[in-house]
């Protein structure tokens, strides 16, 4: 717990929406080697609680199908929460529609990345994403 | 380079050598685990003609077999959740036979720096 704190203060947290818990948890041990705090969200009710208790994150990370809410109500309900309007939304998914990613890149989304790319690669496009967001923010 | 890379070697008997970033090694045995169950699941779902069932599990699996690097269970669960959303029985009956032969054979190299970065 005080590592996790010690993290969150650090490097701010990641918010995972994910329902598949082995996935989750690869993306979690990724993330928290490389120093960020993950708060976890096993469905979208869930993803929406813990928004109205946590601070906004760094990023957020979003699986586009989970249970009672999807991907695309999630990215609107972060898009149109006071202070989360900004914060960096990468679209994590098993599926690669072209139709659902361009909606989703239109919506709001930061990124979108399929999950058979490897969680290497989500964790390296995360990086990016946050760098870009650095500098847009320096700039 | 790809996260892992599937091969069938004709030196190891039959099995499959998937590579895995070492990182990785804590969290494999629960994922190959549950990946059993989930074949199990499926195969009484489809024997109940609960096609839905067999969607959403194998929608699970395609995401999380690519996330480790598991291509060829990705690619499986892929099959099987396309052949779900058209009531493909004989289909999905062929490709759970394929995929529990292949978590049955698989065998895991844990390389250092398997990472696909």
């Amino acid at each position: 717990m005080r590592k996790q704190k010690e993290q969150e203060k650090k490097n701010g947290v990641v918010l995972l929406i994910e329902d598949e818990q082995d996935t989750a948890d690869l993306i979690r041990l990724h993330l928290e080697k490389s120093g960020m705090a993950v708060v976890h969200a096993r469905d979208g009710r869930q993803a929406v609680n813990i928004m109205e208790d946590i601070a906004p994150p760094r990023a957020v990370l979003l699986d586009l199908v989970v249970p009672y809410l999807n991907g695309f109500e999630l990215l609107k309900a972060i898009r149109t929460k006071p202070g989360w309007e900004q914060v960096p939304v990468m679209v994590v998914s098993g599926d690669s529609d072209k139709g659902d990613i361009e909606r989703m890149l239109r919506e709001g989304a930061n990124d979108y990345i399929v999950k058979s790319w490897g969680v290497g690669v989500i964790h390296h496009r995360l990086r990016q994403m946050l760098e870009q967001v650095s500098k847009g923010q320096a700039a | 380079m790809e996260p892992s890379q599937s091969a069938l070697d004709p030196a190891s008997h039959g099995k499959e050598i998937v590579h895995v970033d070492a990182s990785f090694a804590p969290l494999v045995p629960k994922f190959m685990t549950n990946r059993k169950k989930e074949v199990t699941t499926m195969r009484q779902a489809l024997t109940a003609q609960d096609f839905e069932t067999v969607r959403k599990v194998a929608h699970g699996m395609k995401g999380a077999g690519g996330s480790y690097g598991f291509d060829a269970v990705s690619t499986m669960a892929a099959t099987i959740e396309a052949a779900a959303k058209q009531g493909l029985s004989k289909t999905i009956d062929e490709e759970l036979t394929s995929l529990d032969s292949y978590l049955e054979r698989v065998d895991v190299i844990f390389d250092e720096d398997a990472s696909g970065v």
